[in-house]
């Protein structure tokens, strides 16, 4: 069954995420940072959505985005980025990245639901 | 590289007679070689014959002349003959004698002129052996002193008996010579004859050479003339003629070769004229100038008087054009279309009366061209005119066809483009049609943003707004530098909005712009949709936002952001708000004594200004001021609970939770402030309620009451009683009249008859029917003279209500099936109300399908079981429907059917000290299970006024 990967140093922030998502039916796995969530994205190919964190610490979310498309040649694995801040340099190095999109926190969990739903297909 | 055939014959035929005479001369020389040496070897053999013949003649002769002396061993008389036969021959080289032993007597030798002679020795040598083998004459060659001899020998026999052998050798040498001789003068003379036949050759070659030098040129002038004209040809000129005089085959290549040249360069001029008419052609948009064309081109090509155009049109043949502008199709043209199957290739008619049967004057032949598209014929060309001025031959066919496919395509090129114009016509039209649309429409956009009583603009991908925005939106921000301005700036530049607000609504629209529309359910939460703005002038803007994402293929390429200013509707919502709640609170306020209320406002105010000083005299926590406050504020929520004031509750409620919270928790700060200040608000909140009391209701303020009185409620009935006394009393009619009025106006004041208070009952009675989808009821009051207390009122209208609606739901069938039933399709309700000693009962039926005894029975049968529910009377079992739980629709409808309501019902009425139950009408005829029945509502005597029988019957 698709997962969706919760990437965030902030334990909080993962368990408000991981918690809403599985309360709505979609199955959940959690990161603390870039280099965790690119372990889990290698070892399970049942993930095919993350949505992370930017800033974090070990390894920040883009780089782990671009290592996904880059080490592990995965392009089609969808990202949306959580942020509290997003400018156009981020944008673009988002965009090049191959980011789905940036989620503005804090995360409104029921407007997201159907389209998280959609992006598992 | 070009060797000419000059060159080329020259050499051949000159190779051929050099090496024919070359091999003559071969030939002769070897026949002539071979004849000398036949004739040699005939001599030599000739010679050596006569040699031997003469040898054996000799040598036979000396055998038998020296037998004798042999045998007479003559000794002297050998040597004499054989050295004398040796000297007198001088082809004798030399001759010998020897006995039998081999030796020799005689050894003449021929020595010049001398002959040398030897003997007494014997002989070895192998000749000699070879003659003393001899038995009779023989001859052999042999060699002798470096010559060739022949060596003749024969023996000498006396009586059979050998006595010795004579030998000659005789020379070849005079033969050798002879025939050497004769050998030269042979070769000599083959010399000389082939000398002779060199000589001859030579000048046969030379004259050979000769003659094929000049016949080559003779056929080679009239080649090289051809080809020079050839050459001129190539180069493109046609004119020059080409004449070549020559009788043999070169030149009747030439007179074909000039007849080709003619047939060519008519060709090219055809070709030229056939691409001057294609070339006028293709710039002609109008038939008829293609008609003009194509003809002038053929009248100059073939003549004509007469040319006309026939064309085919859906079947009828009409002349398209014709240079006699007569408008009528000639007879030739006529008969062509009769014949039909002229039509189908280019044709000549020397003579039109005996092939047309047409007899004219002006033309006496015709040239039929027909046009072809493809199979299609489309028409023909008919060009007439007399044999000396119509002329065609073979080589104007491919002229004609091409002038006639030409035309075929220019007319169907001016089809082709009169489509095509029209298609760009109404293309035109359309795109003007749309253009027209379009303006108008951008016309309406423009005029619409700028008369449109709303702000509304769009951000640009690099968060600008964009130069076209509603109007109002300078109104709004008071402003016109809003195109290209950030949109941030423009809105929240003067917003009270916090930093962190501000700087979410930035990022978000940041990870909106651009991205995928998907983005939008994940952030667009975050752009706020109302905010508060400082004017220049210090006075605050209520702004509301909408926004909306503009997509452009998935992805949001713009927001559209609606602007309202809400400041005018916001004052206006708050005075509303402001108002209802004054009325509410004046209703508060007058379900109350006025006694009742200055007791509670009074208390509170005490409690609360106890408090406040409470709060001011301790900067600390103190439990007991703690537990004494919320003392305090537990009371004065109680009596407002207890009164219902609504508006004060809310606020005293949290200061009370407030010092509940300090009471139970340490860590809650004493705030001297932040308590006062909530204290402050509870105590607006009733100041609220005695500002309102005072001012809208004027209590409190002597003097200060109009427009009518206040009643007491005792006081009336006590005038009400004493009327009731009255009626033992005879009185003037006048006076009961009176007495009446004036009951009927003090009853007035505190009563209202049942159809009064069902008023609003049977209103939404209609709206409920609507919504069950049956027609709205009659519904008949009688309220038999009883009027109910205001108190009563609401009590009324709860109960009644929930009855009309079971009738509505479960009672009144729809009317289809009540017409089936034989009823009216429209039902009916009644509700009549009658006293009964201290109660009035007030009673409910329609006439709908009723009760569901039989469903009821085997409810109960259910849940307390089947002897139980077989105990039970009718009149039971219908009560039980006041039961929890029962309810027998099989359907729950908006309206009813969840089993709760007449037990609520029920537990209503009692607690207003009446009561409910179910009058069975078992008389009326009903369906299979089911039985009429009312409903009566008793209620007690506090409810209602009942007018003294007295005045009743007066009434």
């Amino acid at each position: 069954m698709a997962k969706v990967l919760v990437v965030d140093d902030s334990a909080t922030v993962r368990n408000e995420v991981s918690t809403f998502l599985t309360g709505n039916g979609i199955q959940c796995v959690v990161a603390n940072d870039g280099q965790d969530g690119l372990k889990k994205v290698q070892s399970d190919s049942d993930i095919k959505l993350v949505i992370s964190d930017v800033n974090m610490p070990v390894m920040d979310g883009l780089t782990m985005v671009e290592k996904i498309r880059g080490e592990l040649n995965n392009s089609a694995l969808n990202v949306i980025m959580l942020t509290t801040e997003s400018n156009p340099k981020m944008k673009e190095r988002g965009k090049s990245a191959g980011v789905k999109g940036w989620i503005v926190k804090p995360f409104n969990g029921d407007a997201v639901v159907g389209s998280i739903k959609k992006l598992l297909g | 590289m070009l060797v000419s055939i000059r060159k080329k014959l020259i050499v051949k035929v000159n190779t051929i007679l050099i090496s024919s005479f070359l091999a003559i001369l071969a030939v002769i020389v070897v026949l002539s070689y071979l004849d000398s040496q036949t004739q040699l070897s005939r001599v030599t053999e000739f010679i050596r014959s006569s040699l031997v013949a003469k040898a054996q003649t000799l040598v036979i002769n000396n055998s038998f002349a020296l037998k004798g002396m042999a045998e007479d061993n003559a000794f002297t008389a050998v040597q004499e003959l054989v050295s004398t036969t040796v000297q007198r021959d001088l082809d004798i080289t030399y001759g010998i004698f020897m006995d039998i032993d081999n030796v020799a007597w005689v050894s003449a030798a021929a020595n010049g002129d001398e002959v040398d002679v030897t003997s007494g020795e014997e002989l070895t040598d192998e000749n000699s052996l070879w003659v003393s083998e001899l038995e009779e004459f023989d001859y052999r060659d042999v060699e002798y002193n470096g010559g060739r001899v022949i060596e003749f020998a024969s023996p000498v026999i006396v009586d059979d008996e050998i006595l010795g052998f004579i030998r000659y050798g005789v020379s070849t040498e005079a033969l050798v010579i002879a025939l050497s001789e004769e050998n030269n003068r042979s070769t000599q003379l083959l010399i000389r004859t082939l000398a002779i036949l060199l000589a001859f050759n030579a000048i046969a070659v030379l004259v050979g050479a000769y003659l094929v030098r000049k016949m080559a040129w003779g056929i080679t002038k009239p080649i090289g003339l051809l080809n020079s004209e050839a050459e001129v040809i190539a180069s493109g000129n046609y004119d020059s003629k080409v004449e070549v005089d020559s009788n043999d085959e070169i030149g009747q290549l030439a007179v074909n070769f000039e007849t080709m040249r003619v047939v060519v360069k008519k060709k090219i001029e055809d070709l030229a004229k056939i691409n001057l008419a294609g070339e006028n052609l293709a710039k002609i948009t109008v038939q008829q100038k293609a008609f003009e064309e194509v003809l002038l081109a053929l009248k100059s090509q073939c003549g004509a008087s007469l040319v006309e155009v026939i064309l085919n049109k859906d079947g009828v043949w009409s002349l398209a054009y014709d240079n006699t502008g007569q408008d009528s199709i000639s007879d030739i043209s006529k008969q062509l279309t009769i014949k039909g199957e002229y039509g189908r290739q280019i044709h000549f008619f020397e003579d039109v009366k005996t092939e047309l049967g047409v007899s004219s004057a002006d033309s006496t032949a015709a040239l039929i061209v027909p046009l072809k598209d493809n199979a299609k014929l489309l028409g023909f060309i008919v060009l007439s005119g007399s044999d000396g001025n119509l002329h065609f031959n073979e080589s104007d066919m491919e002229f004609c066809q091409s002038l006639a496919r030409l035309l075929v395509i220019t007319l169907n090129k001016i089809t082709m483009m009169e489509v095509i114009e029209e298609q760009n016509r109404t293309l035109e039209a359309k795109v003007e049609e749309r253009t027209a649309e379009l303006q108008e429409k951008t016309n309406d956009i423009l005029s619409m943003m700028q008369n449109m009583h709303q702000g509304l603009f769009t951000i640009m991908p690099n968060e600008n707004i964009h130069h076209e925005y509603a109007a109002h939106c300078e109104t709004i921000f008071g402003t016109k530098d809003i195109a290209g301005r950030n949109f941030m700036d423009l809105l929240f530049k003067e917003a009270t909005l916090g930093s962190n607000e501000l700087d979410q609504i930035s990022t978000a629209a940041n990870a909106l712009l651009g991205e995928d529309e998907m983005m939008w359910d994940f952030n667009s939460h975050l752009l706020t949709t109302e905010y508060e703005r400082v004017r220049s002038d210090k006075t605050s803007q209520y702004i509301e936002l909408d926004w909306d994402p503009i997509i452009l293929e998935g992805v949001i390429d713009k927001i559209m952001v609606t602007v309202r200013d809400v400041t005018n509707l916001r004052a206006l919502q708050a005075e509303a708000e402001q108002q209802k709640i004054e009325l509410e609170i004046i209703g508060h306020i007058l379900s109350i004594s006025e006694k009742d209320f200055e007791s509670f406002i009074n208390t509170s105010f005490e409690f609360i200004e106890k408090c406040e000083w409470l709060i001011k005299d301790n900067k600390s926590r103190d439990l007991d001021v703690v537990a004494s406050l919320f003392r305090n504020m537990h009371t004065v929520k109680g009596n407002a609970r207890t009164y219902g004031f609504t508006h004060i509750t809310d606020s005293v409620h949290e200061v009370e939770t407030t010092y509940d919270s300090i009471r139970k928790d340490e860590s809650v700060p004493w705030d001297q402030e932040q308590l006062l200040s909530e204290l402050e608000q509870a105590r607006n909140d009733i100041l609220r309620y005695q500002r309102i009391s005072e001012e809208q209701l004027g209590r409190g303020k002597s003097g200060s009451n109009s427009g009518g009185i206040i009643i007491d409620e005792n006081a009336l009935q006590g005038v009400v009683n004493a009327f009731e006394k009255l009626k033992s009393m005879q009185m003037p009619d006048d006076v009961i009249k009176a007495l009446t009025a004036s009951y009927k106006l003090l009853e007035s004041v505190n009563g209202r008859s049942l159809d009064d208070v069902l008023e609003n009952v049977k209103k939404s009675a209609n709206s409920i029917s609507k919504e069950l989808g049956k027609p709205s009821p009659d519904i008949a009051v009688n309220d038999g003279g009883v009027l109910f207390t205001t108190k009563s009122e609401d009590t009324l209208v709860n109960v009644f209500n929930h009855l009309i609606r079971n009738s509505l739901d479960h009672g009144l069938e729809k009317p289809e099936i009540r017409e089936s039933l034989g009823k009216p399709p429209v039902g009916n309700i009644a509700i009549e109300a009658r006293t009964s000693g201290s109660d009035v009962s007030l009673v409910i039926y329609d006439d709908g399908k009723g009760l569901p005894i039989n469903k009821l029975r085997s409810k109960v049968s259910e849940s307390k079981g089947q002897k139980i529910a077989d105990a039970l009377s009718v009149h039971e079992i219908a009560n039980t429907i006041f039961e929890s739980g029962t309810s027998t629709a099989s359907e729950v409808t908006n309206v009813s059917g969840r089993g709760v309501g007449m037990e609520a019902v029920k537990a209503f009425i009692k607690g207003v000290g009446g009561d409910i139950k179910i009058n069975l009408h078992e008389q009326k005829p009903a369906e299979e299970g089911f039985c009429m029945f009312e409903v009566e509502v008793v209620l007690p005597r506090n409810f209602y006024h009942e007018a003294p029988e007295w005045i009743k019957k007066s009434a």
